[in-house]
């Protein structure tokens, strides 16, 4: 059932993309896929082309696929191994989400980060005092990694 | 019954002469039944002996050979042993027999797959039933030839006749049980006549003479099949049957103690057509909806299958029942699937239109408007006309509607159809989410799955309850 599932989705994103997105399987399993955020415009991101790694469960889709960042990003919700706080990805998860649907979550997390709930609490207390120096090592890291 | 012997070949003295019997066998084969439903075979030989005579000096000393004593006999009937005196000439026997497709081959064949597999139980038991086809088969080629002789007109010769004052009762009393097995079959094959008009291939033999099946077609053309495993130890033992019908249907396979048959393949053969003939107007129905209606399920219905569900409206479809036995009364079930408010209105709709008339004083009558009494169920109607004049609209049909509409995907799996307990895929979503501005559809599988993997799902009244994945409105699914 999850592999028809997932099979379902991937051509699903092949017939309608979201904006600034792309996921696909890496090589020949199903379950291991590679997805791609370009950065929005709007944010101090824009410009690079992120990676993430998506794994699905084998109870997929009644349990969250896990989705991490393999490109480096200054972000007070996503982690220096890349983990990302999202409540979708954990407890508020449904089947009624989809990778594509997942995926423009994050695109609008890196356009609009949510300090209340950090990942990392220097960044946001930077995000949050200092806006200008935060916007300003996050186009570095930018620059650096995504480009 | 405690034991059993059979001799096979040995048991008909014509073959025993005959030379091609003389290379083979004759067979003997001897099994004993310790308990009834516990049959344990527990000697098989095969030996090779010059006549019958001979065999059965052989075995004198052998008891659980010969005492068959305890052995179910069918009452020795001199009369219809003289009728059934086989005697013929050994070149013209031959000659039928060889005839038979492959016998020959297939005489060496079981012979040799006993001798070198003894002890496997599941070889013996095939040799058994291989070697009582072939003798059936040896039988009937033998009484056919019989016929022939004797419509020929041809003349015994008094010497040929005395070989039968030879043989004491028991192998008298075998040759009957042979001949019982021989005229069973041959009475089948004239039932072809008899019954099932000029029609070819009404009656199928497998060649090993184990199964066999009848076609029926009904008026409408409709193909119905009956089939008969036949056991070696047929007709001794019933057939054990398989068919496609709604309804009961247990051939009785009725016996006298005397070993005479009631009823045999003609008369069940019969029974069957009836029993087909009484579902003709259920299968009408079923035709008139599977033709006209769209069916969601099941995907390949069996003539047995009394349920449907078909669709009414994007995500909205009924399962009912029909009985078989009175196809335009009101269905046994009626189930709406689909969401609440779409759904609301059809149920009250359909409710009204079966719901029984109260008694009404015989003065009273008159007060009704004759209307009022025609919208409801009608069993001049078939049930598509019924549901239709109900609802007020008609069926959507294949023709009128894109397949789409009604290929509802699970809002969990994304698919339309899952694989139901058999591998098959034949389960289509049939929970859809009360609000109306939702209507998801799922299986009824997955919502389970879903729900139970809800911290916050309750259950009652055997029922698991939480919040529809896409609106979190509340959902309820059966327990399993």
């Amino acid at each position: 059932m999850s592999l028809k599932r997932i099979n379902k989705e991937l051509v699903d994103l092949g017939k309608d993309p979201p904006a600034n997105c792309s996921a696909g399987p890496v090589g020949d399993d199903m379950f291991h896929w590679q997805a791609t955020i370009m950065g929005p415009d709007d944010s101090p991101y824009s410009g690079g082309v992120f990676f993430l790694d998506i794994h699905f469960p084998a109870d997929y889709p009644f349990k969250p696929p896990k989705v991490h960042f393999t490109t480096r990003i200054y972000h007070c919700n996503i982690n220096s191994n890349g983990g990302i706080c999202l409540d979708i990805l954990k407890d508020q998860w449904s089947p009624a989400l989809t990778i594509s649907k997942v995926l423009l979550s994050i695109c609008s997390l890196l356009t609009d980060p949510n300090p209340d709930d950090p990942l990392v609490p220097d960044i946001a207390q930077l995000l949050k005092t200092d806006r200008q120096r935060h916007d300003s090592t996050a186009r570095e890291w930018t620059s650096k990694y995504a480009m | 019954m405690t034991k059993t012997a059979s001799i096979l070949i040995s048991t008909v003295p014509e073959l025993l002469s005959c030379s091609l019997v003389e290379e083979y066998g004759p067979f003997v084969v001897h099994s004993t039944k310790e308990e009834i439903d516990k049959p344990k075979i527990a000697s098989l030989s095969l030996l090779k002996v010059d006549t019958l005579d001979s065999f059965f000096k052989q075995n004198n000393n052998n008891t659980d050979l010969l005492d068959l004593s305890k052995f179910q006999i069918p009452v020795f009937d001199k009369q219809r042993l003289d009728r059934n005196d086989l005697c013929f000439e050994e070149k013209d026997l031959i000659e039928t027999v060889s005839q038979m497709n492959g016998l020959e081959e297939r005489l060496s064949d079981a012979s040799l797959s006993v001798t070198s597999e003894i002890d496997d139980e599941d070889m013996i038991g095939l040799f058994l039933r291989r070697s009582d086809a072939i003798i059936a088969e040896f039988i009937s080629a033998i009484e056919q030839y019989r016929k022939k002789q004797l419509r020929l007109g041809k003349k015994r010769k008094a010497d040929q006749i005395t070989t039968v004052d030879r043989f004491n009762d028991i192998e008298s009393l075998y040759i009957e049980e042979l001949y019982r097995q021989c005229s069973e079959v041959e009475e089948l094959l004239e039932s072809n006549i008899n019954y099932l008009g000029k029609e070819q291939e009404n009656i199928i033999l497998s060649e090993d003479l184990s199964q066999v099946t009848f076609r029926y077609y009904d008026e409408q053309k409709r193909c119905h099949e009956l089939v008969g495993n036949l056991q070696p130890s047929f007709p001794s033992t019933a057939p054990t049957w398989l068919f496609d019908l709604p309804g009961e249907f247990e051939p009785k396979w009725k016996r006298l103690s005397t070993g005479t048959l009631l009823s045999g393949l003609a008369s069940i053969v019969e029974e069957f057509i009836e029993k087909v003939n009484s579902f003709q107007c259920f299968w009408n129905e079923l035709d008139d909806i599977d033709k006209n209606v769209w069916v969601l399920e099941p995907s390949n219905p069996n003539r047995s299958f009394c349920e449907r569900r078909v669709a009414l409206q994007t995500a909205l479809s009924i399962q009912f029942k029909l009985d078989p036995d009175n196809p335009r009364s009101v269905p046994l079930v009626m189930r709406f699937i689909g969401s609440n408010i779409d759904a609301h209105d059809l149920r009250e709709k359909y409710k009204n239109y079966i719901a029984v008339e109260e008694n009404i004083p015989i003065g009273m009558t008159q007060n009704f408007d004759q209307d009022d009494t025609l919208d409801k169920w009608s069993e001049s109607l078939s049930f598509r006309q019924n549901i239709e004049r109900c609802f007020g609209f008609s069926f959507p049909t294949q023709e009128t509607t894109e397949k789409e509409e009604f290929i509802v995907e699970c809002g969990v799996c994304y698919t339309h159809r899952i694989a139901d307990e058999n591998g098959e895929e034949t389960v289509i979503p049939s929970i859809a989410c009360g609000n109306s501005n939702c209507g998801k559809n799922y299986h009824e599988n997955c919502l389970s799955e879903w729900l139970q993997s809800l911290p916050d799902a309750k259950q009652s009244f055997g029922k698991l309850v939480g919040t529809c994945p896409y609106c979190c409105e509340s959902i309820a699914v059966k327990l399993k």
